[in-house]
């Protein structure tokens, strides 16, 4: 399995990159991984649509997020658990406000937020999947909290990685800037999550 | 590429190390790049991961930051 990377690093390393192999490969990886292929959320991502239409996308994945943390927090018992995901919420909402307004600098538009929301967003996202339908589908392997934990984190994954893999397709210099600094906070969130998890099992 | 390029010891980053370094540096800073075959990364990959199978890796080099360092698996 390592032959591969290696070869790359070699590879790399003659063409002045400054290279690191990463030991084990994935298989060493024991954070949350993504899924999907190289193209998944990306569908509509082709490199030429405009700024406006990579935010719109964004700001639905961050209203999907927004959604799932308030709905989790109204299943939760534990207090701590539930501070978590109500703070991680409102976490949501400020990227959305984030994102909102620039939002309004690429379309230099005097849309408010709740219409851009309701209209824009909605319109926009047609076709994927609810919120609703998500639970539905994971409620099955939510018994635990962990298992709460466990899906918020692979969402976060996802989202981070989208993220990352949106900056590189944007050709806008303060798009990229805000979708890179939206990751990097998913990133923290993951943290967040897994800090507690190690936590719960008194890791 | 010469002959010693080939006894070039890579330096080596344990997941824990790779972890440490994601979560000081801003995405962005740096590339992580899988090179392993579509299937395999659809299946599962790090989050924010690039993929350029090694068999196209030169021929899409371009598609790379020389300035940013590169964490590949």
């Amino acid at each position: 399995m390592g032959g591969r990377s290696r070869a790359a690093v070699q590879l790399l390393n003659a063409k002045g990159f400054k290279t690191y192999n990463l030991k084990g490969g994935i298989k060493s990886w024991k954070d949350p991984s993504a899924q999907g292929p190289e193209d998944m959320g990306l569908f509509l991502i082709k490199g030429d649509e405009t700024p406006s239409e990579i935010i719109i996308l964004s700001y639905g994945l961050e209203e999907g997020l927004r959604r799932l943390y308030s709905e989790l927090a109204k299943d939760s018992k534990d207090q701590t658990l539930l501070k978590l995901f109500n703070k991680l919420a409102g976490i949501e909402e400020k990227h959305k406000k984030k994102l909102f307004s620039l939002y309004l600098s690429a379309e230099k538009s005097q849309v408010d937020q709740e219409t851009f929301e309701n209209k824009i967003v909605l319109d926009f996202m047609e076709g994927g999947f609810t919120v609703k339908e998500f639970l539905e589908k994971y409620q099955p392997v939510m018994k635990t909290e962990n298992d709460v934990i466990n899906v918020a984190m692979m969402l976060e994954a996802q989202a981070l990685d989208l993220y990352v893999r949106y900056a590189e397709k944007s050709r806008e210099q303060a798009v990229k800037d805000v979708l890179l600094g939206l990751a990097d906070e998913e990133k923290s969130h993951l943290n967040s999550l897994a800090n507690l998890l190690d936590k719960k099992t008194g890791k | 590429m010469s002959w010693k390029d080939f006894f070039i010891m890579s330096d080596n980053m344990t997941a824990q190390d790779a972890k440490e370094y994601m979560d000081k540096h801003e995405q962005g800073s740096y590339t992580l790049l899988d090179v392993r075959q579509p299937g395999e990364y659809e299946h599962n990959h790090i989050p924010g991961s690039k993929l350029i199978p090694l068999p196209q890796l030169l021929d899409r080099i371009d598609e790379l930051d020389p300035e940013k360092p590169v964490i590949t698996y």
